[in-house]
């Protein structure tokens, strides 16, 4: 994880001139971090590999169940952790029973709150969390932890933990928290604080601000004044939060279904005062994250401290039930007020969110919905203010494109709005109010493809025509099309390394640390060994995220994992086949300079037949295995990196039923160069599908009467079945040409999700005339929205 | 889930007498339901006897003569294909085909899906003591009642889940049940109680009985040319599938000459038990069905609705029903529009 006591650490002498500063973009954070300078490599004009649609490397693993996930880890003597919850949302704990649990059969400890104090969560910016508390302040909160021999004897025994509450009154809303009616104070200066990365106050918002908001909306012809809604999102990852921590003498290992083994290690190493060599991770394979898995969790501590306790190997993973009960992307509540021109330009844009951000201070990064508003459209004059309230309900955390995916639902049906008002073409509204320079950091962008999106999927899609059709108005089925946009980083940067490893027998194993975290990590960086060494796929085999066998990299999270360790991967990849070349210079007799390697063969470069196999020169290395090394370079000074896109798509409305279901979706993204079209289509395809969810049916609803969820169920949160994911998504890549990096690639893993559900929600408008400003847009909100309008149903 | 015991019957008898004399026996078949209540904690069986070794419960015979006698360990896959309920029966093909998932529809039993438990989260969620569950309080009445009913309601406003029992009541359905007492049948329609009659139970079950078949009459005159039978369920869900119905509506009729001759409306979704509605039969019955009395016809079945706060919206969806299906049914206008 990157923290800003860390990015200020200063450079040990003698070793500046070797590194420069270099910005990240993470989850729009923007952190400056020392790097490495990284000889460049000449731009891949052709490749053989890196393009082509490669199968997952790891698939046959994962379909026969051979893949060993968190879940999956079995030791001998292993016991199984399970917490004890609050079953209110907030009270004062008078006491703890656990005299029967400790009789359970099975049973071997309990840790209680007085067991863990000392042991204290995150960090003074992110907010910390107690392990467990006395003072529960959300349904669900970690009261006590118990280990049995079995699953069913922890379950029991936790039951048999009678534990006395004292209720205390609780807030869930944070229209009301934000007020003096709030029954609970949780700060003194106030009940909210910013929202976002910045330096956060309580009691003041977060404010980006940027021209004259008076001279603007004086300019404009036409004012709109619009509020919008989104509801919490939960991750649902197939894979469940789950922790197994195993005791080796004073070594440590833990499984842990994370998206950054790094993170994870540097979290045990800290709060346990561990040295970090005693502390291995390992996450090869794991099923999901979608931000909710960006550092280690409290069962993460709690099965590593529970396993000390009793000297056995403990697994504590969470049930459906108990991962309902956690962390999600937060509520947010949008109004907008915004100045255009006749001509569909912009003159101002006011926007203030308000966003509920759990008990915990940890919740307010992700507790702001503006970042598109400030960027998106050319505005001279832009005022936003984000609060992030605090209210009785669990920690949000980072999800799937975190605030951008909040404001795209707001400012991307504004937009539409906007154009139906001027009568204009929404493609045309946005392109009128196109920006090449970042207008937060002053930055041009270093490659902005938005405009070719729109005019590929435009075509692709038939919107000219589409848009223009009209619904029979005898028929109860109405149809409509919609578009939306997004920006999103997924830049990467450093720190990443990665070790690739010749052996004699000329296989090749790639070490990176990066996480797989569904999205084909494991397969696009072995396409990158390959094409750079010349081999074949199958000649490597890739060892990921360890934090014992292989080196750091960053997360899996802001969709920088490709555009962070691939370049690193490359890298690695140039080294040791120089390396390589150098040994075989010698036999054919030439420099190594004039030598190339590619199809398995090492050959000169004017003269092909003079060549030899690649196991060959590996064969005669003398040390028997070749090692090279490879570093994630700066990125480009003084540019912005961003990913772009375009959705369009179709739905069918039956307004008797008030039933929406997506026909089609067209996706167009700038991703800079794609190394593997077939994992690229999938990230495309899971966001659509993921943005149908958030769209049209999920919903996390606590009961307001007693603070308890009632939608803590796969059943009743209701994320999409095949039978809603759109069957028709076309995907495509305009290939804008992309070198802020050595690989040409930017990240997109939560791009696709951005635009989606705005784009279904303006679909929505068109074959209604229903504008449904709050997710998910379920039968009912048709239904009463076309009584509103009057209109036949 | 606690630990318990697994039962197999050498006969029903065994079953049934196992059941009534053992207080924390629950009965289990397809075990879909039975297995969510355990997982929740809502029971916590100490026996389950099991109906899945049982020969000859799960049969489904059809003959024109006798009509379709369904044994209640058929499963909703077998009854959503068989090629006579298909044909003759497409509103109980329908409901069937429309319940949760194919993998449980493999599964779940046409018993289990008539005998299901609400799905009211309070009622499935341990957290709330609800009066269904002999607490004092219906949480859905001050509560998050978008799903709960809007018509029979109180003091427990749960609907009945049931895809199966709308459309086998709009058939005419009788069902059997046996117990340690042996066998009797009543109407289907009249199997399912009020909760102002029991707020605890569904339906007439006594201690010890399970649902053994459910029997459909044959029509009166399927032959005559110009009489015909058309019967269709819809249902409206928030997602394609796995959900059950926010509101549904089974129709089946009979015309002659386009006329409709005999009609049966039910409602699911809306009620506490499948909602029988005899104001839009009696709208139809002797006349011929247009646009203009399919809509008289749903909105009179609403008109007694009495909305929580959050579902309105089931009242005009639930006209919407039964307007279009009883198009459907209806001769002069076989396909929706």
């Amino acid at each position: 994880m990157i923290d800003d006591e860390k990015t200020q650490k200063p450079i040990p002498p003698g070793q500046d001139q070797e590194y420069e500063e270099s910005e990240v973009n993470i989850e729009g954070r923007r952190v400056t971090v020392r790097t490495r300078k990284v000889p460049p490599l000449p731009d891949w004009t052709k490749t053989e590999i890196v393009g082509q649609p490669v199968p997952r490397v790891d698939g046959v693993d994962k379909v026969t169940g051979r893949a060993k996930y968190t879940s999956d880890v079995q030791l001998p003597h292993m016991l199984y952790a399970i917490a004890v919850r609050s079953e209110l949302p907030h009270a004062r704990i008078k006491n703890i029973s656990i005299e029967k649990a400790l009789a359970h059969p099975g049973v071997h400890a309990v840790l209680l709150p007085k067991d863990v104090e000392r042991y204290i969560m995150g960090n003074p910016f992110a907010g910390t969390l107690p392990l467990l508390t006395l003072e529960p302040k959300y349904t669900g909160e970690e009261i006590a932890v118990v280990a049995a021999e079995t699953e069913l004897q922890a379950e029991d025994a936790a039951r048999l933990i009678q534990v006395d509450y004292e209720p205390l009154p609780f807030v869930l809303d944070p229209e009301v928290s934000m007020t003096d009616k709030s029954p609970v104070k949780f700060f003194p200066e106030g009940n909210f604080t910013g929202g976002g990365f910045g330096q956060r106050k309580i009691g003041q918002p977060s404010v980006h601000t940027r021209g004259d908001l008076d001279v603007g909306f004086k300019e404009a012809d036409h004012i709109f004044e619009e509020t919008f809604r989104t509801e919490p999102q939960q991750h649902a990852c197939m894979e469940v939060h789950g922790t197994t921590a195993s005791w080796d003498g004073d070594h440590l290992t833990v499984w842990e279904s994370t998206q950054g083994v790094f993170g994870v290690q540097e979290e045990i190493s800290r709060v346990f005062t561990l040295p970090m060599n005693d502390v291995r991770v390992i996450g090869t394979h794991m099923g999901g994250g979608f931000g909710s898995k960006g550092g280690a969790g409290k069962q993460t501590m709690l099965a590593v401290l529970m396993a000390r306790r009793t000297g056995r190997p403990v697994k504590m993973v969470l049930s459906r039930h108990e991962d309902f009960m956690g962390v999600y992307r937060p509520a947010s509540i949008q109004h907008y007020k915004v100045g255009v021109k006749n001509d569909g330009r912009l003159t101002a844009i006011e926007m203030k969110s308000v966003n509920a951000v759990g008990a915990y201070m940890s919740g307010s990064m992700w507790g702001n919905s503006s970042p598109m508003t400030q960027q998106m459209y050319a505005c001279a004059n832009v005022r936003t203010e984000d609060r992030a309230v605090f209210t009785n309900t669990p920690p949000p955390g980072a999800m799937r494109g975190p605030s951008n995916v909040q404001n795209a639902w707001g400012l991307e049906q504004l937009m539409d709005l906007i154009a139906h008002k001027l009568n204009m073409d929404p493609i045309e509204l946005r392109m009128r109010n196109d920006v090449k320079v970042d207008q937060v950091t002053h930055q041009p962008y270093h490659s902005k493809g938005l405009a070719e999106c729109f005019k590929l999927g435009a075509e692709k899609f038939h919107w000219d025509e589409k848009r223009l059709r009209r619904n029979d108005p005898a028929s109860t089925k109405k149809y409509g099309v919609g578009m939306a946009s997004q920006i999103w980083g997924g830049g990467g940067g450093p720190p990443a390394t990665a070790i690739v490893k010749i052996n004699q027998d000329g296989s090749i194993n790639l070490l990176t640390g990066a996480a797989d975290i569904g999205t084909g990590t494991r397969t696009v960086m072995s396409q990158i060994c390959a094409e750079e060494l010349g081999v074949a796929v199958d000649r490597i085999h890739v060892t990921n995220a360890d934090t014992e066998t292989t080196p750091y990299t960053l997360p899996s999270y802001g969709s920088i994992t490709l555009a962070s360790s691939g370049p690193a991967v490359r890298s690695a990849a140039n080294d040791a086949k120089r390396q390589l070349l150098d040994l075989a210079a010698g036999s054919l007799g030439v420099k190594p300079e004039e030598l190339s390697s590619k199809d398995g063969f090492i050959f000169v470069t004017a003269q092909p037949d003079k060549r030899m196999k690649f196991e060959a020169a590996a064969g005669a290395m003398p040390e028997r295995t070749l090692v090279g090394r490879g570093y994630r370079g700066p990125n480009p000074k003084g540019q912005s990196l961003n990913a772009f896109g375009a959705q369009f798509c179709e739905v069918e409305i039956d307004i008797h039923s008030g039933e929406v279901k997506v026909l089609k979706f067209v996706a167009a993204h700038d991703s800079g160069r794609v190394i593997n079209p077939h994992t690229f289509a999938s990230q495309v395809k899971g966001g659509i599908t993921m943005g149908t969810g958030y769209a049209l049916s999920e919903r996390r609803l606590i009961d307001k009467n007693t603070g308890v969820p009632v939608t803590a169920s796969l059943l009743e949160y209701r994320p999409p079945t095949s039978l809603d994911a759109p069957v028709d998504i076309e995907v495509y890549s305009v290939d804008v040409p992309y070198t802020a990096n050595n690989i040409g690639a930017k990240g997109v893993g939560e791009p696709p999700l951005i635009a989606t559900a705005p784009a279904i929600a303006n679909a929505v408008y068109h074959a209604t005339g229903v504008r449904v400003k709050s997710n998910p847009i379920t039968p009912e909100k048709i239904i009463d929205g076309l009584k509103s309008l009057g209109g036949r149903t | 889930m606690r630990n318990f015991q697994h039962f197999n019957p050498a006969s029903l008898a065994q079953a049934t007498t196992t059941l009534s004399s053992k207080p924390d026996a629950w009965v289990i078949a397809g075990g879909i339901d039975l297995l969510g209540e355990m997982k929740n904690g809502i029971i916590q069986p100490g026996t389950l006897v099991n109906l899945k070794t049982l020969p000859n419960l799960d049969y489904i015979k059809f003959s024109e003569s006798d009509g379709l006698r369904i044994g209640a360990m058929a499963t909703l896959a077998k009854i959503e294909a068989h090629p006579d309920i298909r044909k003759h029966f497409t509103v109980l093909s329908q409901a069937a085909h429309s319940v949760a998932t194919p993998q449980i529809r493999n599964v779940g039993t046409l018993g289990g899906n008539l005998c299901q438990r609400p799905r009211c989260w309070y009622y499935r969620n341990p957290a709330f003591h609800c009066l269904k569950k002999g607490g004092k309080e219906c949480f859905s009445v001050s509560g998050e009642n978008k799903y709960n009913a809007i018509l029979g309601g109180g003091p427990v406003f749960i609907v009945h889940p049931s895809d199966c029992a709308p459309a086998l009541i709009s058939l005419g359905a009788e069902v059997t049940v046996a117990g340690p007492r042996g066998k009797r049948s009543m109407p289907l329609e009249k199997f399912f109680i009020l909760p102002t009659e029991n707020p605890l139970r569904e339906n007439r079950l006594q201690a010890g009985e399970v649902v053994t078949e459910v029997h459909v009459p044959p029509f009166h005159d399927a032959g005559s040319s110009s009489s015909a039978h058309r019967s269709v369920y819809l249902k409206v869900k928030e997602r394609g599938a796995w959900d059950f119905a926010l509101a549904s509506a089974a129709v089946s009729m009979e015309t002659n000459a386009g006329m409709c001759r005999s009609v049966r409306v039910v409602l699911g979704g809306v009620a506490p038990i499948p909602w029988r509605c005899p104001q839009a039969e009696k709208t139809c019955m002797g006349k011929q069905i247009d646009e203009a009395l399919a809509a008289e016809a749903g909105k009179a079945s609403l008109a007694q609705a009495v909305p929580l706060g959050k579902n309105d919206y089931k009242v005009e969806m639930a006209a919407n029903l039964i307007k279009r299906a009883l198009l459907m049914c209806s001769a002069s206008s076989a396909s929706p529009r």
